[in-house]
C-alpha cells in the first residue's frame, strides 16, 4: 500500500472500527525459562474514530500490556503470542518491524504511563517533538517550528515552552507537552496510559477535558487506561474491565455503572455512589490477584469472589453477551446474581 | 531534578571550592616542611653547603624571620613562581626544572585521559546496548582483567615485550638532550614515539574504569520512558543510542573524570619512574630520593594544582553540558 492510499483512508469517514482487537494474548518471558507472565489473555474490543474505550483494573492486571501490544511497542521480553490487532483493516501482529515503524506514532500514538519521564532531560521539548515530525515527514522542514508552537498552544502551553528543558516544566506542563508530542503526527488512534496520575485533582480534570477537545478536533479513536474510575467514567463511551490479564466485562460506560454483570465490576464501581464525585481507588477489594506466571485454570477472580462456586474454579467462564444485548459482554457464570 | 541555582551561581560556587582548596594547598605546602621532625633549617639547607651559601639560603628563604613574615614571603614567592633553587641540582631554579618536565607529564596525562575516554565510553555503551550477550560479557571480563592488574607490573611487562623482546619502542626516556629537531612536527613525533608505552600502560587501567562507568550509566538510562518513546517515534536503534541514551549517560562519566585525576597523577609518577620518562612524576620521585626539599615542595604544589584545575575543568564541562545544572 502506498503512502497516498494510506492518507486517503485516514480521511475517509467510516463506521468501521478503526481498531479491532480479537483474542489478544501477550506474554512476558522471565528469567526462569519454564515460566512466562501471562499478562494479557484473550482480550477483545473495538474502537471507532471519535470514540473512547476505557480500560480499568487493579495494578498489574495487564492494562499497559494491552496498550503496548496495540502499538507493537512491548519491551524485549514481551510478545504477542495469539490473537489479532486489526488497525484500519490490517492485522498489525503480522507487520514486520520496518512496516510497523511507519504506523507507530504516525497513525497510532501513545501517552506513556509515567509521562513525567517522557522527555529526555538533556534535550529541549522542541527537539523531541521535532523528531517525530521529521521521522514521519508530516510537515515540511521550514514549517516544523510553527507546527510545534501550534501543538503546544493546543494543549494550553505557552509556545515558548518549546525551547525549555523538561526539568524546567511542572508535572502538569510535562503531561501536556507529552500529549502535544503524542498528537504531533495527528494519529488515528491515541492510547493514553494513566494520563492523569501524578497530577493534582484540578489539573487532572483539565487534562481530561483537553483530551476530549483534542479528540473532537482530530477525530481519533482513543484507548484510555486508568485506575481512576471517575476519570474513566468521564471520558469513555465504552469501558473494558480487566482482571488478572483477562477482560472480564465490557459495555457502555452507563451499563457498566448501572448494571454490572461481573462481580468484580460490581465491587469496583459499587464504591462510587455518584460517578461525578471523586471515587475510591480500585485497590479496595480484599485479597490479591493471582500470580500471572501461574494463574488458576478457572475464573481468575474466583478466590476473591462472594458468588464463586466449584464451577468457577474448575472452568474459565466464556466472555459472552449478557442481558440480551450483544453490546454487553461479561465472563461470569453468575451474572444474574450480580447486583450493585 | 528541579534546581533553584542558576548557572552563574553554580560557577561561582565551584570557583569558591577551587579557591578554598587552593588556599589549603598553599598552607599545607608551607606547613609540611616546618612541622616535619627536626629543625626546618636542617631540612631546607642541605648539609653539603658552605657556611656562606647556608647563610645566603637562610636569607633567601627568610628562615630567620618570624613565622608570619616567612609565610608572607612564601606566598609572594609561590604566587610568582619562585620555588627557590634545587639542592640536588644546585643552583638550577626549581621552577626551571619543573617547566622543562611539566609539558611532558601534561601530555602523558592528557593523552591517557583522552585515549581512555575515547575507547572506554564507546566500549561501555556498546556493552550496555548488548547487555547480557556475548559481546557484553567479553567487554566486562576484559575490563575486569585490566582493572585488576597492577600498573607497575603492566609497565614492566610492556617494557619487556615491546622494548626488549620486540624492540619497536624505546626502553625509556626521551631523546638525549641537545637532539636537534627539524620542526614542531618532528618534536611531536619524537615525543609520541617515546610516550606510546607509558600512555598505553597508564590508559589500560582507566579504559576499564570508563568502560564500567559508561556501561552502568547507560544501563540506568535504557529503561527510561524517553528511550522507549524515542524508539516508537520512529528513530532507528543507532539514533536512539547516540541521540538519546548516550548524552545523558556520559554526564556521570564526566563527573568521574575530575575524581579520577588524583589517581591519574599517582599512576603517572609510577609509570614515569618505570619508563624513566622525564616528567614531573619522575622529578618528584628523584627529589624525594635526594631529599631535595625545595624541589619536593615545588613538584607537590604544581601536581596538586594540576589536579585541582582538572577537577574544576571537569565541573565546568559538566555544567556546560547538563542543562539541569542551573536554570537558563
Ligand atoms: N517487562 C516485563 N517483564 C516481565 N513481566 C512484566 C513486564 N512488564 C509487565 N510485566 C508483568 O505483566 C503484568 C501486567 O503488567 P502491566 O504493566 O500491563 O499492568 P498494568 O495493568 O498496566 O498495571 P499498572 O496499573 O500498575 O500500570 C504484571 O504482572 C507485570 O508484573
Ligand atoms: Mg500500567
Amino acid at each position: 500500500m502506498t503512502e497516498s492510499e494510506l492518507m486517503n483512508q485516514r480521511s475517509a469517514p467510516s463506521d468501521e472500527p478503526i481498531l479491532s482487537v480479537e483474542g489478544l494474548t501477550t506474554h512476558y518471558e522471565t528469567d526462569d525459562v519454564d515460566s512466562v507472565v501471562q499478562a494479557a489473555e484473550n482480550v477483545s474490543f473495538t474502537v471507532s474514530r471519535g470514540q473512547t474505550i476505557g480500560l480499568v483494573g487493579e495494578s498489574g492486571c495487564g492494562k499497559s500490556t494491552v496498550g503496548l501490544s496495540l502499538l507493537r511497542a512491548l519491551p524485549p521480553q514481551g510478545s504477542i503470542v495469539d490473537g489479532s490487532v486489526y488497525f484500519d483493516g490490517q492485522d498489525l501482529t503480522t507487520f514486520k518491524k520496518k512496516e510497523i515503524k511507519k504506523i507507530q506514532w504516525n497513525r497510532i500514538s501513545m501517552i506513556y504511563q509515567g509521562a513525567q519521564n517522557a522527555f529526555n532531560p538533556v534535550k529541549t521539548i522542541d527537539t523531541q517533538i521535532r523528531e517525530a515530525l521529521a521521522k514521519h515527514d508530516v510537515v515540511p522542514k521550514n514549517q516544523r517550528r510553527e507546527r510545534i508552537e501550534e501543538l503546544l498552544q493546543k494543549v494550553d502551553l505557552d509556545p515558548g515552552v518549546a525551547d525549555r528543558y523538561p526539568h524546567e516544566l511542572s508535572g502538569g506542563m510535562k503531561q501536556r507537552a507529552a500529549i502535544a508530542m503524542a498528537i504531533s503526527c495527528e494519529p488515528d488512534l491515541l492510547i493514553a496510559d494513566e494520563p492523569t496520575t501524578a497530577l493534582d485533582v484540578v489539573v487532572q480534570a483539565k487534562v481530561l477535558r483537553m483530551l476530549l477537545d483534542l479528540q473532537e478536533e482530530f477525530n481519533f479513536g482513543m484507548v484510555v487506561i486508568s485506575h481512576n474510575l471517575a476519570a474513566i467514567m468521564k471520558v469513555s463511551d465504552d469501558i473494558g474491565v480487566m482482571y488478572a490479564g483477562n477482560m472480564v466485562e465490557r459495555s457502555s460506560a452507563e451499563n457498566i455503572f448501572e448494571d454490572p454483570q461481573h462481580p468484580y465490576t460490581a465491587k469496583l464501581f459499587g464504591s462510587i455512589i455518584d460517578p461525578q464525585r471523586p471515587p475510591k481507588q480500585v485497590e479496595n477489594i480484599p485479597g490479591v490477584p493471582p500470580d500471572l506466571r501461574n494463574p488458576p485454570d478457572g475464573c481468575r477472580f474466583a478466590d476473591r469472589c462472594d458468588l464463586a462456586t466449584e464451577e468457577c474454579s474448575a472452568q474459565m467462564p466464556a466472555f459472552e453477551p449478557k442481558n440480551e444485548s450483544t453490546e454487553h459482554l461479561a465472563a461470569c457464570f453468575h451474572s444474574e446474581e450480580v447486583s450493585r | 531534578m528541579a534546581t533553584t541555582e542558576s548557572k552563574s551561581e553554580f560557577l561561582v560556587r565551584r570557583l569558591g571550592h577551587f579557591t578554598v582548596a587552593f588556599c589549603a594547598l598553599l598552607v599545607i605546602n608551607f606547613a609540611i616542611p616546618r612541622v616535619m621532625p627536626g629543625d626546618p633549617t636542617t631540612q631546607f639547607v642541605g648539609p653539603g653547603f658552605t657556611e656562606e651559601a647556608r647563610q645566603q639560603m637562610l636569607e633567601q628563604f627568610g628562615l630567620n624571620e618570624p613565622m608570619w613574615e616567612q609565610f608572607l614571603l612564601y606566598l609572594i614567592n609561590t604566587l610568582t613562581g619562585d620555588f627557590g633553587l634545587s639542592f640536588s641540582r644546585y643552583p638550577t631554579p626549581v621552577f626551571e626544572l619543573m617547566m622543562e618536565r611539566l609539558p611532558r607529564t601534561l601530555f602523558l596525562m592528557g593523552a591517557s585521559v583522552s585515549l581512555s575516554v575515547a575507547i572506554g565510553v564507546p566500549l561501555g555503551a556498546f556493552g550496555a546496548w548488548k547487555f547480557g550477550q556475548r559481546q557484553d560479557v567479553l567487554i566486562t571480563q576484559g575490563s575486569l582483567f585490566f582493572r585488576s592488574i597492577p600498573t607497575f607490573w603492566l609497565a614492566i611487562l610492556m617494557l619487556f615485550v615491546f622494548g626488549y623482546l620486540i624492540p619497536i619502542f624505546p626502553l625509556g626516556g626521551v631523546s638525549a638532550a641537545g637532539t636537534e629537531y627539524t620542526g614542531l612536527l618532528d618534536y611531536l613525533a619524537d615525543l609520541i614515539y617515546h610516550s606510546v608505552l607509558p600512555i598505553v600502560t597508564l590508559s589500560a587501567y582507566f579504559v576499564a574504569g570508563y568502560t564500567f562507568l559508561m556501561r552502568a550509566s547507560l544501563l540506568d538510562i535504557l529503561p527510561e520512558n524517553y528511550i522507549t518513546i524515542a524508539q516508537t517515534k520512529g528513530l532507528s536503534d543507532r539514533e536512539v543510542l547516540f541521540r538519546h541514551a548516550v548524552p545523558p549517560a556520559v554526564l556521570p562519566v564526566i563527573t568521574q573524570l575530575g575524581f579520577q585525576i588524583g589517581r591519574l597523577v599517582g599512576g603517572a609518577i609510577l609509570v614515569e619512574a618505570v619508563f624513566s620518562y622525564p616528567g614531573m612524576g619522575q622529578l618528584m620521585f628523584e627529589a624525594v630520593l635526594a631529599r631535595d626539599f625545595p624541589l619536593i615542595q615545588g613538584t607537590f604544589f604544581l601536581l596538586t594544582l594540576t589536579v585541582l584545575t582538572a577537577m574544576l575543568i571537569a565541573d565546568l564541562l559538566y555544567a556546560f553540558l547538563d542543562p539541569r545544572v542551573g536554570g537558563s
